[in-house]
Parts: C-alpha cells; structure tokens; sequence
C-alpha cells in the first residue's frame, strides 16, 4: 500500500494503537506482522523473496559467528567467514540481479548479436519488479557484512531480524537503515512518548506536502512534457528538466520523512536521507547529502573495500568510476541510467583534477570563497550540473536523451517564460503557481536546516493554540491542495521502480 | 496518572475537530454544485410533493414541473438524471422517498434495456452527490458500484473534488437553488437525419437489471400505495432504441399500471423542431409539449389536486414568477433565429415576427416548420412586408401591413417606414385609456437594423411592457443576434 492512500491512513493508526497495548517484548512480533501485511499488499508472492533474502543473511550472520567461535586457524576461519558472506551475497545480488536485469542483459545480448548480423531467438521473458527488492537486499546485506567485520553481534532471534529486514516503513524506499541504529533500537522498544509522536506526525505532514502537493504536482508538468518531448519548446523542455530534479528530490524525501515520522511515532529513530543536497556546492558534496543512506552503504560496502583513496588517485578515480557505474544502474536496467551514474562520478572526478587550476584562478582573481555571492555561485552551478545528468535518468533512451538536449539548446525562448506558455503543460496558472510558491518555501526549510535551524522544533517550541492551529491548517492544506482521488490516482513513489 | 492522559489527549481531539470542521468546510465550498442546486428545492420543501418524475436525460429535458404548476396546480419535481439507468432511478426514488410521499411516481423506461447498473461515473454524481450520507446512500452505491474504488468518490465528496480549489468561483460559496424544480431546460434545434419509427409488434425481449429493477420501483411504490405511471418520451432515434419501449407493455400489463409510450401515441412531437439533438433529447418546445399532455392526463386520471390555492404552497407562485424571469432570460441571450423561434413556442408568450421581404432563407424546412409550430403559416408571410402578430391572449393571428396598426390584446400593434433610414419600425402602444400624458409611458417604438432579416417583439402575457426585441441577420447557411451598441 502506498502511504498516500486511505488505506495507509487505516493501517498504520490500528498499527500504533496495537503496537502500544502489547507488553514491550512482543511489540516487535506485531511490527512484523504488519510489516508482511504492508509488503503482501503489493503482492503477496513476493513475500517469498523477503523471506528469502531474510532466511539467507540471519544465516549468513550465525555462520559467520559460528566460524568466529571454532577452534580453526586464522586462515580457515577467515575462509569460513568469507564464504558465508559471499553465499549471502551471491544469494541476494543474484535474487536482484534475477528480476532486475534480466530483461537488460538479454535486450543487450540480442543487440549485440544483431550487431554482428546474428539474430538470437532468444524468447521475452515477463519479469516483474518486485517493489522495494534493491531496497531490502542492500539493508539485509549490510547485516551481513557488518557481523563480518565484527561491528554487530549476529543476531539470534529471528523474528527480530526479520523485523529489521521489513520494518514497514522504510521498507520499500528507504532509508536503507543499518543494523548499528535500527536492529539496535528494536532490541529495547520505546514506550509511547507523546513528544516523539508530535515531531512523528510533523515529519510526516511535511512528507506528505513533499510528496502530493509538490511532488505530484510537479510531475503532471513533467510527465506532460517529457511525455511528448518532440511537441514541446526547448524552453518548456529546460523547465522540466529543472523541475524534475526537485520532483525527485521532493518524491523521495517525501517517502524518506513520512517512514521517519512513521518510525518516530512508533518509537524508533531513522536516519535522515537528505540534507538540503541542492544547497550543496560541489557535486562530490551534493552526493554526501543525496539519498545518504544508499551512498553511504556504496562508501562502506563497495568503495572502501575497493580501496577507497588508499591506493593512489588513479585508483581513487577508478573506485569513484564504479561505485557510480554500479549507483546507475541500482537506479534502473537501462543505459540511461548508467549514462547519469557515470556523469555523476566524472564530475567529482574532473572536479578533483581541476581543483589546483580553480584554487589559482581564485587566487590571480583575488577571489572571496566565503562570500556569499561566491557560495551561490557554486550551488547554482551545482545544482544545473547535478540537473544537466536528470536528462538521462527522466528520458527512456540515450537518443531521446540527445533529443532533449538539443531542442534545449537550440530552441529555447526566453519570452516563453513569461508569456504564459508554462501553462499549458499541464498545470493552469494556480496550480503553478502553487507549485513555485511550495518550492520556494522548500527551499527556505532547507536552507534553514542548512543553518542548524529545525523548523518543526521552532513550530513545536510555540504555544498550544498556534501549534494546534497550525498542524490542522497543514493537514487541510495539504489535502485540499494535494494531488490524490480519482482527479489523479494515488501516485506511486517515483523510488518504488527501483 | 489518568489526569495527565486526558489533558495529553485534548490536543489531538481539538487537533481532529478543528480538521473535521476545516474538512467539511472545504468540501462545501469545493464540491460542484450541479447536484445541490439541482435538488435544493427538493430538500427546501416540508411539504409532500404531489408527483415524482424519474428517469434519465430525456426525463430531465422533456418534463418541467414549473409548467405543471402554473397550468394545473400540480405539485411536482423532477429527479431525472443524466444516463441514469433504471436501479440508479430506483435508489435515487429510495432516497426521495425518505423526505416525501408522493401520490404518482412518474418513470420514463428509456435505457430499460441496459445491463449496467449506471451510466457514465461523471454523470452519476449529479444524481448522487446531493444525497447526504446515510445508510440508504451507503446500500446504493454498494448495490450500484460493488466492490469498485470508486465507490470512495461518491461516499465521501472531498475525494472528488477537492482539486477544484483553482476553480471556485463566488458562487461557490452562495450556491443558489435551481429554478426549473430539477428540470434541465436544453435550447436547441437540431434536425434529425435519420429517424426509425416501430410498429408495437417489434420489441426486443429485455431481461435483467433493467426489467428488475424496474419491478422494484414499482413493488416499492405499490407497498406504499403510491401510484406509478410509466412513460416513454420521444426522441429522434436513428438507431433503434426505441424497440425496449415496446418490452415495457408486458410490464405494464402485470402490474396493471398506465404506460404513455409517447413515440407511438403522440404526433404532436415534431422531430424538425423539438429536439435539442439529432439523436436522443428534446429541447424546451418538444418539453413543453410532452409536459402539458402529462399533465392533463395526470389531473385526469389520478386525480392530483390543484394546490394553487393551498396556502402551503404559497411559495409556488414565487417560484414559479423566478422561473418565468429565468425563462424570458433564457430568450433574450439567444443567438440563432432558430433557437429564439423553437423558445416562442412558450404559451405565455404573445409575439410580432417581421421577416425580410422575398428572403430566399424562409423557405428552408426548419424556419418554415419552425414558424408554423408558433404559429405563422406559409401564406401568413406570404404577405410581403407585414408584421405577423400571434396573439395568444385572444388565440389570433394579425397580419399588419407596412402603415397599419392592430389592437391586440397586448396593446396597438403597427408599423411604418422610416423614410429617413429606409428602416422598418415596429410600433407599440399599451391599451390603457390613460391620458395622452400618462399614454406616452407606454409607447415604445422598435426601429430594425438595415441588416436586419428578422425582427421580433415578444410580449409576456402577465408584463405591462415588451420582454424583449430581438433582430437576426440571416442567411441561408446561419443566423446572427444583431445587438445594439
């Protein structure tokens, strides 16, 4: 179920209500009931691959305890150790790999075959995508991979782990939660805490105005022209394309604050995803920002292990190349993404090798970096270079992508900004207009927790009548100007392909 | 301990009751109001309604309560609902039935036929939305929809249209009752090309939802010793549907109910002028025809009182002088010749018609028939340069040459030539025995445009003065309001 539904809105209240009637040591075994209820939504036969993926690395972590324990060599015992994690790896990267790409590999092996003027009958095979598996194979991962290297214990009781691997509420987009913070958590249960179950429901106010009154409404403007690019200026094209970065942003963040804000009022903390990335002034700092839970699992688990910046800066630049590579395609089966992962990774890189020659500039020009009009500069430039690989992510293919930018850089028309054109993509005039006003002040939080400042603790330090004021207008604001009902069917999360 | 869970809980029971009125606010203001103001009336009223007219579109536009009431006293609304199939009609006379206990329930069977259970969704609401939620609004969308999710959008409003927040308008925050008591008036002429005409030995052999529900409505009716009378109104019918209207005897015949299949005992109905579309719906001129005849034979054989003078329903007259304003509106925005013509057909309306001389344009079929159907024969305008006057008032037809004058029964009709202009002018003077002084209060003259081919004076039976005077420019191919600077 989507959490922008109604049947979220009944699920999870019957959920709270249960959790905090049941004695403290069966609240988890609640949690995962409905953590399984919330996954078998979708389908339930895909319960078998969570079970799957759960089964193999709760196993995965005894054996390597066990190989840990036994009287062997140093040697074997690493042996024993390394071939369990990498049973649980295969097992999980092939479970992924199985229903991800096979479709990709296939299309690529039959074009590489036609290249050659062979024609390989190689029949279409319908796979479908199980929602949220990249999601839940790379938390279950990280458990295995962290009692390897011995910063958890493994965990005996199965049903807990089993919790860990499904807690609903970032369970199919994340944040893909480590086992040092979440598993840790559920082991000693909160009790009911009425300032966790206030800043819970603020996070997931702002969740929900991040995701149906922005996100949605900017993806019609999107999804409009994207969906029929060739119709469209390269004016119009250049606004989407700006618009669909901060559509993912919005999306994703979304879905990342309302399981923060769900976890919250059910006692548990999980790690914030996003940190104001667009107020970033690199883009190797806007990826320390984005989507912080998958980067940081590709830091720990792919880049480290590669050796990170230990083996010289041809190596580094390698390491950054593939953890990119890899980042793309986790995003989807196509070279597009691919494309936008390795553009990512070549920024940083070309970033590092003109530092020296942007440190001489700055210096010849007398060059102030703490000014805030230097500072500005760097995000904005940021921000189109991070926008400019959105091409590849938005568009279906690399020739469409090539299309896009063309029409962009030949064809736009600055007076199309202002001549009301924007407003037939789509969205009438209020309804953009709605939308710049809700980006601007998305902007204004983010800056605001850029500065140290939480708005929601600001809201909740006020008095009683203006916070009650205040939550109640947000809920009406928000469902009175959200898109969700039939108008626009409930929209699913833009991560939930993935 | 329990102290302190209380006061933790009145924040968030204030919390939920400022959203929940907030909420209800907002769907008020956000839902469309066709539905509300459709049915306003119906719920405004204390009093029981008289008759109940039910069905789809061809109910909606053919039958107008308003009419009933000014001709015959008869207390009525109109609840038929665009593509409504008969179990929609069954749940929303469900409902109705709950406020009011009518004497006759009026059921036109057109779409018996039909396996569905409703028609369009988008539809469905104006026939739904008023409905407030109840355990009858509950059952009917189970039993009409199932197990569909769109179920949601008609329970709870807000679903639907809670992206109409960019489009409220002022109205939205003061709707206002319809003035047609759930009639839906359609002005337009459209002529039929093609329409298939049954003898009543052809019928289609109709079973499920339709039929049975059409039982229901009747058993439900029975069981409460109200009266039911079926219909099947006319429409221009290029394709057949009319074969179900003969199924509906059998029906008729087993529950010894009246059945008035209009498309076979009715002629009046002029397919090249009574119909708003060229396949499935009358307009005002075919309505007010199919609504004087129900109404006499409503009065006739069910016997329902005239409540003009019931003091209950003294409000009616008020109503009904809104609905005549409503009405004469309606004339003076038109456009077309055609349509102003098809509008004149109205009883309480007494009219000049000035039509230019040797215009090749009159002779086409539809201002011919359309002519004739007020009234003016072809060898009325034969007369070349007259004003034909149809007075409705003493049932007479003058024919006023160029430099005459009649006495009506609204007054002096003439008219003369503007030597200076070459322009027609239609001359009028209230018959008021007043003084030459007090005289001139009610002389108005109406002087045509050059590039006028019609000119038209209408005259409201109950005003003192003209409603309106309309000039056309027309050709063969259009018509075009002429409208003074």
């Amino acid at each position: 179920m989507l959490f922008n539904s109604l049947q979220f809105l009944i699920f999870f209240p019957i959920v709270i209500l249960i959790c905090f009637i049941l004695p403290a040591r069966i609240r988890y075994l609640w949690l995962l009931a409905a953590s399984y209820y919330f996954y078998a939504c979708w389908d339930a036969r895909y319960l078998l691959l969570l079970l799957f993926s759960t089964v193999v690395t709760y196993l995965s972590g005894l054996g390597i305890e066990w190989c840990r324990k036994q009287q062997w060599t140093t040697e074997k015992r690493l042996k024993g150790k390394r071939s369990c994690v990498a049973i649980s790896v295969l097992l999980n990267v092939g479970m992924l790999c199985y229903f991800k790409y096979t479709n990709f590999f296939l299309e690529n092996l039959r074009a590489v075959f036609a290249a050659v003027n062979i024609q390989l009958k190689i029949p279409e095979v319908s796979i479908v995508l199980p929602v949220g598996i990249s999601f839940f194979t790379f938390q279950a991962l990280s458990y295995t991979l962290d009692v390897y290297r011995e910063e958890i214990y493994a965990e005996k009781n199965f049903f807990r782990y089993a919790l860990f691997v499904s807690f609903f509420p970032q369970l199919v987009a994340g944040p893909i939660e480590r086992s040092k913070n979440l598993l840790k958590q559920l082991k000693k249960p909160a009790a009911f805490n009425f300032e966790n179950a206030r800043e819970g429901l603020l996070l997931m106010l702002w969740g929900f105005f991040l995701k149906i009154v922005l996100a949605d409404r900017i993806a019609i403007f999107v999804d409009t022209v994207y969906g029929d690019f060739q119709s469209y200026s390269g004016t119009q094209l250049l606004v989407a394309t700006l618009l669909f970065a901060i559509q993912l942003y919005c999306d994703f963040y979304g879905y990342s604050v309302i399981a923060m804000g769900a976890a919250k009022i059910l006692g548990y903390h999980l790690m914030d995803n996003f940190n104001a990335p667009f107020f970033a002034r690199t883009v190797s700092e806007l990826w320390r920002r984005w989507h912080i839970s998958l980067n940081s699992w590709f830091r720990d688990y792919l880049y480290i292990p590669l050796g990170g910046n230990r083996r010289g800066i041809i190596r580094k630049y390698l390491n950054i190349m593939v953890v990119f590579f890899v980042s793309g395609l986790w995003h989807g089966a196509n070279w597009t993404f691919v494309i936008w992962g390795l553009l990512n990774g070549g920024y940083q890189m070309i970033g590092r090798w003109l530092q020296p020659a942007r440190d001489k500039l700055v210096k010849i020009m007398r060059l102030n970096r703490t000014a805030y009009s230097h500072k500005l500069v760097q995000t904005i430039v940021t921000f189109l270079l991070f926008d400019f690989s959105m091409i590849f992510f938005r568009a279906n293919t690399l020739q469409e992508s090539g299309q896009i930018i063309s029409a962009i850089l030949n064809h736009f028309n600055p007076g199309m900004l202002f001549d009301g054109t924007l407003y037939t993509c789509g969205l009438d005039q209020k309804n953009f207009s709605l939308m710049l006003y809700s980006i601007v002040l998305l902007f204004i939080i983010d800056f605001c927790k850029n500065k140290g400042i939480r708005v929601r603790e600001l809201v909740l330090k006020q008095e009683y009548w203006f916070r009650w004021l205040f939550i109640a207008g947000s809920i009406l604001f928000i469902l009175i100007t959200g898109i969700w009902g039939s108008a626009y069917e409930a929209a699913n999360f833009i991560y939930f392909q993935f | 301990m329990i102290k302190k869970r209380i006061k933790r809980l009145i924040p968030f029971l204030v919390v939920l009751g400022l959203t929940v009125a907030g909420l209800s606010y907002a769907s008020g203001i956000t839902e469309r109001k066709d539905s509300r103001n459709k049915y306003a009336d119906f719920y405004a009223q204390k009093e029981d309604f008289d008759v109940l007219f039910i069905g789809q579109s061809r109910m909606l536009n053919a039958v107008f309560p308003m009419e009933l009431w000014n001709d015959y006293g008869i207390v009525a609304y109109n609840l038929a609902g665009h593509g409504n199939r008969i179990p929609t009609n069954y749940w929303v006379l469900k409902n109705a039935l709950e406020y009011t206990t009518p004497k006759l329930v009026v059921l036109d069977c057109g779409l018996v036929k039909e396996e569905e259970k409703t028609g369009p969704l988008e539809q469905l609401h104006l026939s739904v939305d008023h409905i407030p939620l109840s355990r009858t609004k509950i059952a009917m969308m189970e039993d009409l929809l199932g197990d569909s999710k769109k179920k949601q959008d008609f329970l709870w409003k807000f679903s639907t249209y809670h992206n109409r927040w960019s489009e409220v308008v002022q109205e939205d925050f003061t709707p206002h009752s319809g003035v047609e008591k759930g009639a839906e008036s359609r002005v337009g002429v459209a002529v039929p090309k093609i329409h298939r005409e049954f003898g009543r030995e052809e019928k289609l052999e109709i079973e499920g939802v339709g039929i049975e529900y059409l039982e229901k409505i009747i058993e439900e009716c029975q069981r409460r010793n109200i009266e039911v009378l079926l219909t099947y109104i006319p429409f221009p019918d290029p394709t057949g549907w009319q074969l179900e209207s003969n199924a509906v005897w059998e029906i008729a015949d087993k529950y010894k109910i009246n059945y008035l299949d209009f498309h076979t005992l009715f002629p009046q109905i002029n397919l090249d002028t009574d119909c708003y579309d060229p396949s499935a719906h009358l307009n005002p001129s075919g309505g007010w025809k199919i609504t004087a005849y129900l109404g006499e034979y409503i009065q006739k054989n069910y016997g329902i009182a005239d409540q003009r003078e019931n003091p209950l329903y003294s409000k009616w007259h008020q109503d009904y002088g809104t609905y005549r304003q409503f009405k004469w509106e309606n004339l003076r925005t038109q456009e077309k010749l055609e349509n102003y013509l098809m509008l004149l057909y109205d009883r309480n309306l007494s009219f000049g018609v000035w039509m230019e001389p040797g215009a090749q344009w009159l002779k086409t079929s539809t201002i011919a028939e359309l002519l004739a159907n007020i009234g003016i024969e072809a060898e009325d305008y034969a007369w070349e340069n007259s004003l034909i006057f149809v007075d409705r008032t003493k049932n007479r037809v003058y024919r006023i040459r160029e430099g005459d004058e009649q006495n009506t029964g609204l007054g002096k009709i003439g008219m003369r030539i503007n030597f200076d202009t070459a322009a027609m002018i239609i001359t009028w003077e209230k018959n008021s025995g007043e003084t030459d002084e007090k005289q001139k209060q009610y002389a108005e003259e109406f002087l045509m445009d050059q590039q006028a081919g019609a000119g038209i004076l209408v005259f409201d039976h109950t005003e003192d003065e003209p409603i309106n005077f309309a000039q056309f420019m027309v050709d063969y191919v259009s018509s075009e309001r002429i409208r003074p600077e």
